[in-house]
């Protein structure tokens, strides 16, 4: 049986057991008519996804972690709210958060009282739309854990919040959903963090709506080990002068796809993409992002930095859109990727859709090998050539990663990056 | 310290420097000049080691070793310093850092420890004064969105922070306002002693006012052709390079 098949049929046998109140069964309808992704589809273009619908992956998962594996990972231990989802399983004893704000929820998004609530009901589903893939639509039909943070109205967390993905099942597809909502004035940070060995799909979807005057910085840090699969949907609202801080750090897995959307749906916001990639031996990162302007006089700036070696290869898609009304739009994109081998790939796809005519944009990729010059420069000073190259390296890197506001997150990052270049 | 022998060079197949003799003693300060095109600079990236410069003949001694046998750091951590016609940018680096790292490395090839915190930002401090730099701008990336004065200034301050035994300023004058020259001048005569030497590459007298040689040479297609004191660079400055294209031929 075919993967497709195999999931529908599974969706029928477990459906009377998932969590009510969503619209799954119209999901697992999506699913049926438009299937998983295929080539010719122009956001699939250079993305074979035959690895995985090859595969034989069972939504059917089990959980079991103790306190001692899941403080091994540093994220565990940082000054923040940590929830711990494992093998897509909400485990609600091992998560940790400090909240004593009625105007703040941080829990599971699955849990009756939320999953009922009205801002559950106003949001899910609104903005990942399951028709518009495959992917989402699966996720849409089977998801039975993820997180849900609503800060209403000027309200702020304490600490920031770590989502920590912990996936160790093998031939396995986890669906995690999360859903963040912020009101007027309010602000977060949430990092989701993602490990994962063995072979497995990880296929997430965020749903985030940034009201009137938010604030929220969101990181997705990718650690997965070499034989996972991760296909994530990051989609935002972004409502009058809210400002989006996003970075996303992918350095891990077989296969990593990530879609990250951003509706700019009044005037006076700030959307920042934000991206480092590391693509090594067999490995394929994968990011698509769209910056789509439908309303006057804000603003959107992304920069994505790639370094891929050996046999990797990267892939980026960046599309801005400024639709008719959107006058004074600026929005800007940058994408740079540096091979390291002569094996090493990258696709790099800049799409400039442009309805306004009064607007400032500008996008530049570039592809390319370290500058000699800038190394014989360092050595011309007595820094070994190797040390040199890392150098240069960490600094490219780093122009992306210094962005993360979370200090620990990033001093952990930056120090992840310093091993990874050594390595 | 420095020994160069009937020194032979090509880039890419073409013969730039056809037999160059040279010595260089501690404390000397030793001006190469010479028209556009005649190997000055080839020369600088010969003795530094830069890839793509090949010596096909002759020989470089530098403390009596073997100078081409070096790699580029090799050759920095003997105490041999480039001051860049063209200095770099390198974004993401800052100076400070980049500063700290070669220190370091010098110092881990000679097997000491790396500086203390302290004694790194006393020496920063010190020396941007002697070359009257904003120490600011050393917690800036390595030259980016720095003037051509502020370039060539950082180059002399990485000089004095890195102590050479001997540097070789390879058009440091270029597209300096004459405050800016002076200023550079001054630096490098404060970092003169009688254990170092310089090697200052130029096209133009102006900077010889300021730092004076003790040996001037001309050197045209690939050859040094005349040598003598600093008063054939005044000769230079008033009559050109032509009757010494003459005298060659």
């Amino acid at each position: 049986m075919d993967l497709k098949s195999k999931l529908i049929s599974e969706y029928k046998e477990l459906e009377k057991t998932l969590t009510p109140g969503i619209a799954r069964d119209e999901a697992i309808a999506a699913f049926e008519s438009v299937g998983f992704p295929a080539k010719k589809n122009e956001e699939w273009r250079f993305t074979n996804i035959a690895p995985i619908t090859n595969g034989s992956f069972t939504v059917r998962t089990d959980s079991a972690i103790g306190r001692k594996e899941i403080e091994k990972y540093k994220e565990y231990n940082f000054d923040a709210n940590v929830i711990v989802i494992h093998n897509g399983h909400y485990n609600g004893e091992l998560s940790k958060i400090h909240n004593t704000d009625s105007k703040i929820i941080i829990g599971n998004l699955f849990d009756a009282k939320n999953i009922k609530s009205a801002a559950v009901k106003n949001h899910y589903g609104k903005s990942a739309l399951a028709a518009a893939d495959g992917f989402t639509a699966l996720n849409a039909s089977f998801s039975e854990a993820g997180v849900f943070v609503l800060v209403k109205k000027n309200a702020r967390p304490e600490k920031p919040l770590i989502i920590l993905n912990i996936t160790d099942s093998n031939d396995t597809m986890s669906n995690t959903r999360n859903l963040i909502i912020l009101e007027d004035n309010a602000y977060a940070d949430v990092s989701e963090v993602y490990y994962s060995e063995n072979k497995n799909v990880s296929n997430c979807v965020t749903e985030i709506f940034l009201s009137e005057n938010s604030e929220l910085h969101h990181n997705k840090i990718q650690n997965d080990g070499i034989e996972s699969f991760h296909v994530g949907t990051t989609s935002v609202h972004q409502e009058k002068s809210s400002r989006l801080y996003s970075s996303v750090i992918s350095w891990g897995g077989a296969f990593i796809r990530n879609t990250l959307n951003s509706l700019i749906d009044g005037e006076g916001i700030d959307c920042y993409f934000r991206g480092f990639y590391l693509a090594k031996e067999n490995q394929f990162i994968d990011n698509h992002t769209l910056a789509d302007h439908a309303k006057p006089a804000s603003h959107s700036n992304e920069l994505y930095r790639g370094i891929i070696d050996a046999n990797g290869s990267a892939v980026f898609n960046g599309k801005i859109m400024v639709r008719k009304d959107a006058q004074k739009t600026n929005a800007y994109q940058t994408n740079n990727n540096i091979l390291l081998s002569d094996e090493a790939s990258a696709n790099a796809k800049p799409q400039l859709e442009i309805f306004a005519d009064d607007v400032k944009c500008s996008h530049g990729a570039t592809t390319g090998q370290i500058n000699e010059d800038e190394i014989f420069y360092l050595r011309a000073r007595g820094i070994g050539e190797s040390e040199a190259r890392k150098m240069l390296l960490s600094a490219y890197a780093r122009e992306v990663i210094d962005e993360i506001s979370f200090g620990q997150m990033r001093e952990l990052v930056s120090a992840r990056l310093e091993e990874k270049l050594s390595s | 310290m420095l020994s160069i022998k009937n020194l032979k060079a090509k880039i890419e197949n073409k013969e730039i420097l056809n037999g160059i003799n040279l010595e260089v003693k501690p404390g000397e300060v030793h001006a190469i000049m010479g028209p556009n095109g005649s190997g000055k600079s080839t020369l600088a990236s010969v003795l530094t080691g830069k890839d793509g410069y090949e010596a096909t003949a002759g020989e470089v001694l530098y403390n009596g070793q073997n100078l081409l046998e070096l790699s580029a750091e090799d050759r920095a951590r003997e105490g041999i310093f480039l001051a860049f016609q063209y200095p770099v940018e390198i974004p993401g680096v800052t100076t400070t850092n980049f500063m700290k790292t070669a220190l370091n490395e010098i110092r881990k090839s000679k097997g000491q420890d790396p500086m203390t915190a302290g004694e790194f930002l006393k020496r920063l401090k010190d020396k941007a004064a002697l070359v009257e730099l904003d120490p600011e701008l050393a917690k800036r990336y390595v030259n980016v969105g720095f003037s051509g004065g502020e370039k060539k200034r950082n180059e002399i301050f990485q000089m004095a922070m890195l102590e050479p035994k001997l540097g070789i300023l390879d058009e440091t004058d270029s597209g300096l306002d004459i405050d800016a020259l002076k200023i550079v001048a001054n630096g490098v005569n404060k970092l003169r002693n009688k254990d170092n030497a310089f090697i200052v590459i130029t096209h133009y007298q102006r900077l010889l006012d300021y730092i004076v040689p003790d040996f001037v040479h001309v050197l045209y297609k690939g050859k040094i052709v005349k040598s003598g004191t600093k008063e054939l660079a005044l000769q230079l400055e008033d009559e050109g390079y032509d009757w010494i294209k003459e005298e060659v031929v």
